[in-house]
């Protein structure tokens, strides 16, 4: 902030400096493209020796590297003449820079650099040299040129670090400057003995100016990306080397180190830096100025510049340049000072700079903004962004010091928050958004739902996408994951590994698993600090590792539950928390679990569990809280209904919580591209019969238990006339009028109410069509495959604020896209067991010797639960005996009304390699494809055959198949075993698919 | 489908070459990376990169025929 200058006007992409990631992951990644990676050294043995010390060099540089956290430390390698120096570099094509000293066996060092270029060779000479006589001559020779910079050996083999950064600077400042502003340090020194002194010590401190930094790193690849951002050094030897330099790049200059007696104009002047600092403070008054000479007299001549001088041979020199670095090029706190110097308070991070602020008398805020203080501390702690918000405003622009103040403060937090926006960090409780933000607590991997939500949230932020629609904020809500390790150490220090594994009682399970007393000190710790931050209810989620897999997408193996998150102390809230996280780590050893894996490449003792904490979106009303309505989109629809292409995508979306639609209930389905056809609503008759009756919410004022029972406990269940009385039915609500027949969008009229979603969909008072057509290319786009997205919406917002969609999921779709063409041959209409067109599956199934069938004349709706056991007895038998099956069934498979079909979990028929879903009498059956049963049937490629023969949509020959000796009877339930296989063809392009009968 | 109202003012919404209508998600790989395919014809469209303070953003943008 300056009063009275002009800002340049140069600006940079938005999104890429913001905070050094930009959009495509690169940002701080691109700096430092250039490195000296491989180095030849050419040297006798002695001198190598010498460099050496009490070890091999490359060791010390190594280890040198390390201590500073740089990566890639170069690789050495040592010829002692020219000659082979020269062939080596020609033959291995892969040296960035040549060191060589005096003494080489064969000719003079200039006889080898020139030999070196007529050879072709562009790589960097350097000379290292003793501080002899033979090195004084050497000066003094014109063809000393010939090395693109001499250095002196001095005893500290950290010269040839600051050789390495020298060259790398040199080579990286136009990019990178230009790239995101990475400030610059001009030195000038023309004396080889001074610069090769200093060079180490200055690159020395900005390296541990850089380390400081990483402390504040917002997560590890932050911390390390911000080394490459550190300050450069643009070493000259005279005058005009440094004016062009400083031409080039003044908007970036950090500072200026310089000797006064230096070449200008082919000549030594001894007044060189005084007229070199002139002309900078002339051209910027705030840039600090560093001027070193071996005549004190020269002290005075600095005074009226306004520079600091320090005298060169002085014993104090080195210490002095140390403490000019960290005061002057803001290394180091952050000092607030009045205009007369006094210290009045010290920030030695962001997080205290933005304390310090409101703390501070008005006259040093003023002082500091006036000299651009400011974005000068923070662009040598590499925050670009912000440096460069804040400099082109102005003192003069404020009405009052206290306006920028405030500005400031604002500035300072809304950047802490932006630059975390669409990146996993390190949870740490003073930096957190409490609004989006997304971090990792505890070690390993985050599993792999966190890590689709993660991309998402990179995908939101990146592409701006929270904003696209007019008042509606798109977001990933504010979230922390348990990761991997945290999981693994719960079960170590608890003893519960190997009984997990082998108990096969899930009640059981759970009372162990929540009676374990240990817990990680340190995540109980950040737990407490996360929900201090965050009190609304929360989802804890499964995210494992085996979820992972784009091909077994685990989806509804695992448990999520939800926490009210309102208990007026802080224990018990962490408590409840705790026992919650408890209940999700006993899911990955429930039965079903071990079911699932069973029939995947995977052990179960692979499988790990991360967990996510994550707020939940939604309104409370009462003592319930729940979203307006929730969804599961795919980008990818298995049954199109003409005009609409399977590319076109489906929803399903349900009032209140999720678990209406991945349970396989009454839902709405419409495709995006074409909102208003919905085709289940083709008649009233249909409408009605298919409402949702009732909707899940989070019942907020039970307790969290301690009880065995696996399901969530604080899921309840309400009538359509709660949603009314609440408010949220509005949105998604119609009202049937007998005298009619008719439906009608809205709820001003009295009538039975009934779920259309036509308020949305067909009045438009939500642009929820857009918004999933959007994010559904997004996704599909970043993961280079269909997705499918869970999502929740809450419309009931305080006036002015925005409504909120809030993506809870997004995951991969399994689609095959088999080549061949399959044409479905003209049979026998006595060798069909089924027809059907609408198939999900493609291809033959040769292979399927067994039946399971659902009894078509002994079926009662009243007896589907019993039924679902049956089938599982018979699951669980064929999948000991390895039997792949076709599984016959009446109404809807995993159904969560079992007055619709049969509610079996996707374990209980994880045998099954084809599933006939047939209609019973009149009434229909249509796949869930929102619910996680479906999931599972389209990730293990099962053959699906719907069949609807009342209203003629294929066929099931059930007389066939009573006829058939049974080789297991039970109740409503049998098992057929033939000696010859099944015959199955599926055309996925055209979802038609028949089954053929045993041969006899 | 009808564009929210926000991509409606401001971007460009069809192909330069073969005047395809872009998808919404298209329109917003636009405004950000600058660059993308229409993957009508294949014409790589490209922007200009973002406006310099003082500078007025050319509406036409540069166009580069990289047709298959």
């Amino acid at each position: 902030m300056r009063t009275g200058q002009q800002d340049s006007g140069k600006s940079f992409d938005p999104y890429l400096v913001e905070h050094g990631y930009g959009n495509r992951f690169q940002g701080f990644q691109n700096l430092m493209r250039l490195r000296i990676r491989d180095i030849l050294l050419v040297s006798s043995l002695y001198d190598l020796y010498l460099f050496e010390e009490d070890g091999r060099l490359y060791e010390l540089i190594r280890a040198e590297y390390q201590g500073l956290n740089l990566s890639h430390s170069p690789e050495l390698t040592r010829v002692s003449n020219g000659r082979d120096a020269v062939a080596l570099a020609k033959e291995e094509n892969r040296f960035d820079l040549i060191i060589t000293t005096l003494h080489i066996e064969d000719m003079h060092a200039i006889s080898f650099a020139k030999l070196a270029r007529e050879e072709g060779l562009e790589i960097p000479i350097v000379l290292l040299a003793h501080d002899n006589r033979e090195l004084k001559y050497l000066l003094l020779n014109r063809e000393s040129f010939v090395f693109d910079k001499i250095f002196i050996w001095q005893g500290d083999f950290r010269i040839i670090i600051a050789i390495i950064k020298f060259l790398e600077d040199r080579l990286n400042v136009e990019h990178d400057t230009h790239m995101v502003g990475v400030q610059n340090i001009i030195m000038i020194e023309d004396n080889v003995r001074y610069y090769s002194s200093f060079l180490p010590l200055i690159y020395t401190e900005i390296l541990k100016q850089s380390r400081r930094l990483i402390s504040e790193g917002i997560n590890l690849t932050h911390k390390f990306l911000r080394m490459r951002a550190r300050p450069k050094i643009l070493l000259c030897s005279n005058y005009e080397e440094a004016w062009e330099y400083y031409t080039n790049y003044k908007e970036f200059m950090l500072g200026v180190i310089s000797d006064i007696d230096f070449p200008r104009g082919g000549v030594q002047d001894p007044t060189a830096g005084i007229e070199f600092a002139k002309n900078v403070k002339a051209d910027q008054t705030d840039i600090p100025i560093l001027l070193l000479s071996q005549k004190p007299e020269n002290g005075d001549l600095v005074k009226n510049i306004a520079a600091t001088f320090i005298l060169k041979d002085s014993s104090m020199m080195l210490d002095n340049l140390r403490q000019f670095m960290n005061e002057y090029f803001s290394f180091g706190d952050f000092v607030f000072r009045t205009e007369k110097g006094v210290e009045v308070g010290r920030a030695p991070n962001l997080k205290a700079l933005w304390k310090m602020l409101r703390k501070v008398p008005e006259e040093s805020i003023k002082f500091h903004a006036e000299r651009n203080h400011f974005s000068n501390w923070l662009k040598a702690r590499t925050e670009f962004w912000l440096a460069h918000q804040l400099r082109p405003r102005r003192v003069d622009d404020y009405p009052s010091i206290g306006h920028l103040r405030e500005d400031l403060i604002h500035s300072v937090k809304s950047y802490q928050t932006l630059r975390q926006r669409g990146i996993i960090t390190d949870f740490i409780k003073e930096s957190f958004d409490a609004e989006s933000g997304f971090a990792r607590v505890g070690g390993g991997s985050l599993g792999g739902k966190a890590r689709g939500l993660g991309f998402v949230n990179t995908l939101i932020n990146d592409y701006n996408i929270h904003h696209q629609f007019d008042d509606v904020f798109i977001h990933v809500p504010t979230a922390i994951v348990l990761a991997t390790d945290v999981f693994d150490q719960f079960l170590d220090d608890n003893n519960l590994r190997k009984f997990a594994i082998d108990c096969e009682n899930d009640e059981e399970i759970t009372n162990r698993f929540l009676e374990a007393s240990k817990f990680p000190e340190e995540i109980l710790g950040e737990l407490a600090a996360f929900l201090d931050i965050v009190k609304d209810p929360l989802a804890i989620r499964s995210s494992s590792l085996l979820e992972d897999s784009q091909y077994h997408p685990f989806a509804g193996v695992y448990e999520t539950y939800m926490l009210p998150n309102n208990h007026s102390n802080p224990l018990v809230r962490l408590d409840n928390l705790l026992t919650t996280i408890k209940r999700v780590y006993a899911s990955t050893f429930f039965q079903r679990a071990k079911e699932y894996i069973k029939v995947t490449s995977y052990r179960l003792e692979e499988e790990k569990m991360a967990v996510i904490i994550q707020k939940m979106v939604g309104t409370r009303h009462e003592n319930r809280f729940y979203p307006d309505f929730s969804g599961v989109a795919k980008s990818y629809n298995f049954y199109p209904t003409p005009p609409q292409k399977s590319s076109d995508g489906i929803v399903d979306v349900a009032l209140g919580l999720g678990k209406t639609v991945v349970d396989g209930g009454n839902t709405i389905r419409f495709c995006p591209k074409y909102p208003t056809d919905l085709i289940q609503f083709y008649s009233v008759e249909e409408s009605l019969d298919n409402n949702q009756l009732e909707f899940y919410s989070l019942q907020l004022d039970r307790k969290v238990g301690y009880s065995d029972s696996t399901e969530d406990e604080l899921l309840v269940r309400n009538s359509l006339q709660t949603a009314e009385r609440d408010g949220s039915l509005n949105y998604v609500g119609s009202t049937y009028i007998p005298e009619n027949d008719a439906i009608y969008d809205g709820l001003g009229r009295i009538g039975p109410r009934v779920v259309t979603f036509g308020p949305v969909l067909r009045q438009r008072m939500f642009p929820l069509p857009q918004i999933l057509d959007l994010l559904l290319d997004m996704g599909t786009w970043g993961m280079g495959t269909p997705v499918e997205i869970e999502f929740a919406v809450k419309m009931s917002v305080p006036r002015g604020k925005p409504r909120e969609f809030g993506l809870l999921q997004m995951r991969p779709l399994v689609i095959s896209h088999e080549l061949e063409e399959l044409n479905l041959e003209e049979e026998d209409q006595e060798n069909i067991l089924c027809t059907s067109d609408q198939v999900l599956g493609h291809g033959r199934i040769e292979d399927i010797y067994d039946v399971i069938v659902v009894d078509y004349h002994k079926f009662d709706r009243s007896k589907t639960v019993q039924i679902a056991e049956e089938v599982s007895y018979f699951n669980s038998k064929l999948i000991a005996e390895e039997k792949p099956y076709l599984l016959i069934g009446l109404g809807r498979w995993g159904t969560l009304d079992q007055w619709l079909g049969i509610p079996v979990n996707w374990e209980q028929i994880a045998g099954a390699k084809a599933i006939i879903e047939a209609n019973f009498k009149d009434i229909s059956v249509s796949p869930s494809q929102g619910s996680h049963f479906f999931q599972n049937i389209t990730s293990f490629m099962i053959g699906y055959f719907t069949v609807n023969q009342h209203i003629g949509q294929g066929e099931v020959d059930w007389e066939w198949l009573d006829k058939q000796p049974k080789k297991e009877v039970k109740e409503y339930t049998y098992h057929l075993r033939f000696e010859n296989p099944f015959h199955l063809r599926m055309n996925g392009h055209e979802h038609k698919g028949i089954i053929i009968k045993p041969e006899v | 489908m009808k564009l929210p109202e926000k991509q409606a003012k401001t971007k460009m919404q069809n192909c330069p070459h073969c005047g395809q209508p872009l998808s919404p998600w298209q329109m917003v790989l636009l405004e950000v990376d600058r660059a993308i395919m229409c993957k009508n014809c294949w014409y790589r469209i490209i922007l200009p990169p973002f406006e310099e303070k003082g500078k007025k953003q050319n509406k036409e943008g540069q166009e580069e025929n990289n047709k298959k």
